[in-house]
């Protein structure tokens, strides 16, 4: 070891990104390329009778393909198989694509598009999540006995949660570029996170013997899971418009398809039902978790399971039942984000304990401090917490930091400051208050955990393979499928490599994301980048190590360019064997259900307008758990982005669905934090090593997105004393909380008068 | 991308040539300014003008210079120019503050004045302002100059009372009165600013000699088809003590007869509260400087 595992090693593609080097989908050349549009469906539900061409157009100039023209399945393979390339008879939500053209240049390519009419006739649509009947996946984890649970319980607390779509906003919107090739193949370049799913969505959709299917990645402007399902869409129009042109075509998405047609995080219900004694335990959790999956499955059941597995919270209780359904709905189908269905089920779990700590009239930090796993607690699906638990160290620190006690005394001295000077207001002397503002301000916590890598038996079904390389000129190439979509998956995969080979960061490549050279060591999702294929860098790299240093008999940095002129290029491949110890039962919903949770905890201080309902959310303290931390500074930009993406997801970020149809479909409507809104962030980073993993690293990619709402919504709260059940918190929302408690206090509407 | 689709393009040096090109085009063409309307409304194909006239290029247009006790604003004035004006910020706060808060950094040193008097959006940010100073609006046509007072300009969202070939040239803002105060706030979505507003309000107060209130102006944005004047809040202000119970019942009054819609942006019933709240803070805040002109000190 070399040292290198916790040192900033400068990031890889920094230099190009901000030199403009770069080169993403957009930016590459290709000689003699079409221009591939997409006809999309106007209606959330319809019968497609036909597809009519206006004579008056030229069709000569122009390549057209409907679903008839598909060689291969009508599909794009993912888990189900549901969702079709092309609507063939029904249309099931609006934005879905239809018929797709391409010319040689974007004007006659648009003339083309517009030229082409869809002939409908409506059906009935099924768009909210709660009358949906039909589910892609149900689950049911049970553990203890419910019915005893609630027998023991002294208080019976309820509450019902709910959460709207959120939109990536990667700065690259989708974009591929597909290549016809002699031997009938196809090779697809662009904006991506996971090639492997790309690569077999094409060979399905095509027809083609997989051999022949090429993808590489192309410099990727973010992903965020936004581009782990919706590019095999993608890849297969550009490379079924390719095959009819017999050219290369290009597609690249404007923001408003993107936003308008692509997957979003899932809205989300989640009821919650606690049983709990007066001396502070949990004795029963009845959960129920509603997500509208959308029209199609796509990753839906698997968001559903890790929405379904966190929905707890990190808390002990011996009585458990949760209850989960993904529905299906005809709006645009949803799909991977950050946190995969966590951060929905976390929101609600903290936001329920922290009014459970209301009705029990303690504070809540000390009720999670009571409550919170500890090594040796039991999960809701049986599984033993062995190792590396710290959601005490989490919450302890955040306290700490955020100097979480004193400040929540300062806010409750204003608050209770405030409800005199109300009383004082409604007896007395009325003044002039030049400028004065009801601002209040409240501090909030949330805690949370994170389950790395795939769910359940899913890293051993995936058997990903990763391998080092010593190339005959003495360059030394770490293989994998792992995509760098910002995160430093680039820089942090050689860097683990490096360390244990005991040579400097640079002297150790990523190799270029092309199938035809990389082996399949997975998706790049589920926080596993840096825990799993991480590790099985590190053990290939062990390996190599060690075969150089038999053969040299000294060490592997002083004599590995020699090796590679003497002996020739050496490759170690190091396949994923499971984590010892790791069980579980998938039919049953028991077992262990992730080999390591990281654990996070964050306080956010917000200044709430008691008035207009708007909130500022002013400084997050964020404190992450991820075992080792390889690189510092780029784990504390995973914090820092995270989190801000979590206050996006609890303030402004709203979509809006109107008869199936985003309604904030643009940037100008849909808000994301800009630096004008974004709160200071302080991200601390704990370190309780993996013991399983070779490098110690857990994930940590996802985590932070769980906590930063739930701390949001608990600030506002302290504030204003008011509960926001719904996300996000708009100004709206968060005016109407607050004047349904002041009705509720004041027993009659506050609504005259001083506001 | 969204590639504009072919027009005419005018670049007129003078008023006369402008008016002249405009009158002769009738409806069909679209005076050009700061852009930061039009040319994304061409853009998203929600305007399709067949020709268009850049007002750019005629001079004299982009001053800002003292007429009779007054200040005289050129249409192309942009609300960057407005903003660093130390003339606006000292004699007219509303509409100094309201050239502080309109859209972004970027979009200031394009937008001017007249555009976005012209462009009659209900949530334009220079209206309410102008009200509450009792600008005039001068318009150069082919029936020759004339002047219309602010709030008979907007006759319906994205609808003036020019006529065909008129431009808007100047606003004409009269001496701002002794012991007089003004003021303007906005929210939008963004508790940040930068963003278009859900209810953008402006409100004047001038004292007597007796301490009451002699004149009172209030003016809203975004919460009916034109720039709003809250006509019965302003009477009920009139002879009263600027006190805070007073402002409330304004306020309360100017919500009321309001007439705000539900969008995309925002419910009815939200605008409806945005509207009480700021007619309330904007009435503090012009009373605290009506009071400060008022005693000396």
């Amino acid at each position: 070891m070399s040292g290198l595992i916790g040192t900033s090693v400068p990031r890889r593609d920094a230099l190009a990104k901000v030199t403009g080097a770069a080169r993403y989908a957009e930016d590459l050349v290709v000689e003699g390329a079409w221009f591939g549009l997409t006809v999309r469906s106007t209606e959330a539900r319809a019968r497609l009778l036909g597809i009519d061409r206006d004579p008056a157009f030229d069709w000569s100039r122009a390549v057209v393909v409907t679903a008839a023209d598909i060689p291969g399945e009508n599909v794009v393979h993912l888990i189900e198989d549901d969702q079709p390339a092309l609507v063939a008879d029904e249309i099931r939500h609006h934005a879905e694509a239809v018929v797709l053209v391409a010319a040689p240049d974007p004007a006659t390519a648009r003339a083309a598009r517009a030229a082409i009419r869809l002939r409908t006739e409506p059906l009935a649509p099924v768009l909210d999540l709660l009358a949906a009947e039909a589910a892609f996946a149900r689950y049911e984890i049970a553990k203890g006995d419910l019915g005893a649970g609630f027998a023991e319980a002294d208080l019976i607390v309820e509450g019902a949660y709910r959460v709207g779509h959120q939109e990536h906003v990667y700065i690259e919107p989708q974009a591929m570029v597909a290549v016809p090739e002699a031997d009938g193949g196809i090779t697809v370049t662009g904006s991506l996170q996971c090639p492997y799913y790309v690569h077999a969505a094409l060979a399905r959709a095509l027809a083609l013997d997989p051999a022949r299917v090429r993808v590489v990645q192309a410099e990727t402007g973010g992903g965020f899971g936004g581009k782990e399902e919706y590019p095999s869409m993608l890849a297969c129009h550009a490379a079924l418009l390719a095959r009819a042109a017999g050219r290369p075509v290009r597609m690249t998405y404007d923001r408003h398809e993107d936003i308008a047609a692509t997957t979003k995080r899932h809205p989300a219900v989640v009821r919650h039902r606690t049983g709990v004694t007066s001396d502070g335990r949990l004795v029963a959790q009845d959960i129920e978790v509603i997500m509208d999956a959308g029209a199609y499955a796509t990753l839906s059941p698997v968001v559903l399971s890790r929405g379904a597995l966190h929905a707890t919270g990190p808390y002990r209780c011996p009585n458990v039942r949760v209850r989960a359904r993904a529905v299906r709905t005809n709006t645009p189908p949803n799909g991977a984000f950050r946190g995969f269905g966590a951060p929905q089920t976390e929101l609600a779990a903290e936001v329920h304990l922290a009014r459970i700590a209301e009705a029990l009239e303690v504070p809540a930090a000390e009720l999670r401090r009571r409550l919170a796993y500890r090594e040796g607690d039991v999960t809701a699906t049986g599984q033993v917490l062995r190792h590396s638990v710290a959601a005490i160290d989490v919450l302890e620190r955040a306290e700490e930091a955020s100097d979480f006690v004193a400040e929540r005394a300062r806010t409750a001295r204003a608050r209770e400051s405030r409800l005199l000077d109300a009383a004082r207001a409604g007896t007395g002397s009325r003044g002039l208050h030049p400028g004065a503002e009801r601002i209040a301000s409240g501090v909030g916590l949330a805690l949370g955990w994170h389950g790395a890598g795939f769910t359940g038996s899913g890293e051993k079904a995936l058997a990903s393979r990763a391998a080092i390389e010593l190339a005959g000129d003495g360059r030394i190439r770490v293989l994998t499928a792992q995509t760098e979509i910002g995160q430093g998956a680039a820089t942090v995969l050689p860097q683990i490599a490096a360390d244990v080979l005991g040579v400097p960061a640079e002297s150790v490549e990523p190799a270029p994301l092309d199938t035809a050279l990389i082996p399949n060591s997975g998706p790049t999702v589920a926080s596993r980048t840096t825990m799993v294929v991480g590790g099985l860098v590190a053990d290939a790299a062990r390996d190599l190590r060690a075969q150089v240093e038999a053969r040299a008999g000294g060490p592997f940095v002083d004599n590995y360019r020699q090796d590679a002129l003497t002996h020739g290029p050496t490759r170690v491949d190091a396949r994923f064997e499971g984590y010892p110890g790791i069980e579980w039962d998938q039919e049953h919903y028991r077992g262990d259900a992730y080999p390591a949770y990281s654990w996070a905890a964050a306080v956010a201080f917000v200044d709430v307008d008691l008035d207009s309902g708007q909130v500022a959310v002013q400084r997050v303290v964020a404190v992450d758990e991820v075992g080792r931390v390889v690189n510092p500074l780029l784990a504390a930009g995973q914090v820092e982005g995270g989190t801000l993406q979590a206050v996006g997801y609890a303030t402004i970020e709203e979509m809006g669905v109107v008869d199936g149809r985003y309604r904030n479909d643009r940037l100008a409507t849909y808000l994301v934090p800009t630096a004008l809104d974004a709160p200071a962030i302080e991200a601390h980073l704990l370190e309780v090593p993996f013991p399983d993993a070779p490098h110690g690293a857990k994930g940590l990619g996802e985590l932070p997105m769980d906590v930063g709402a739930p701390a949001v919504i608990d600030a506002i709260h302290d504030a204003t004393g008011a509960w926001v059940t719904e996300l996000p918190a708009t100004p709206a929302r968060v005016l109407a909380a607050i004047r349904a408690l002041e009705e509720d206090r004041h027993g009659e509407p506050v609504d005259e008068g001083v506001p | 991308m969204n590639r504009l689709r072919p027009f005419v393009f005018h670049q007129p040096t003078t008023l006369d040539e402008a008016v002249r090109i405009l009158a002769a085009e009738r409806g069909a063409a679209r005076p050009l300014a700061g852009g930061t309307d039009l040319v994304v409304d061409m853009k998203l194909g929600r305007a399709r003008p067949p020709v268009v006239v850049n007002l750019k290029r005629i001079r004299g247009l982009d001053r800002i210079e003292p007429v009779d006790g007054g200040t005289r604003i050129g249409a192309l004035v942009r609300i960057a120019a407005i903003q660093a004006s130390a003339i606006v910020r000292e004699r007219y706060p509303a509409l100094w503050r309201a050239s502080c808060t309109l859209a972004t950094p970027p979009i200031r040193n394009l937008a001017t004045i007249g555009g976005n008097l012209g462009r009659g959006s209900p949530a334009g940010d220079m209206a309410p302002p102008l009200i509450v100073h009792g600008a005039l609006v001068e318009v150069e046509g082919p029936g020759g100059r004339r002047t219309v007072p602010i709030q008979d300009l907007h006759l319906g969202p994205g609808i003036t009372c020019l006529a065909p070939g008129e431009v808007i040239t100047a606003v004409v803002l009269p001496a701002p009165p002794p012991h007089g105060g003004s003021a303007f706030r906005k929210l939008g979505k963004r508790g940040g600013g930068w963003d278009i507003a859900l209810v953008g309000a402006a409100a004047g107060l001038v004292l007597g000699g007796d301490g009451a209130i002699a004149d009172a102006r209030i003016a809203l944005a975004s919460v009916a088809p034109t720039p709003f004047r809250a006509r019965a809040a302003e009477a009920a202000l009139r002879g009263r003590p600027p006190s805070e119970e007073h402002f409330a019942r304004a306020a309360g009054i100017a919500a009321e007869e309001a007439r705000p819609i539900s969008d995309v942006r925002a419910s009815a019933a939200y605008r409806r509260s945005l509207a009480r709240v700021l007619v309330l803070r904007t009435l503090r805040d012009a009373a605290g400087l009506a009071l400060d002109a008022a005693v000396p000190r």
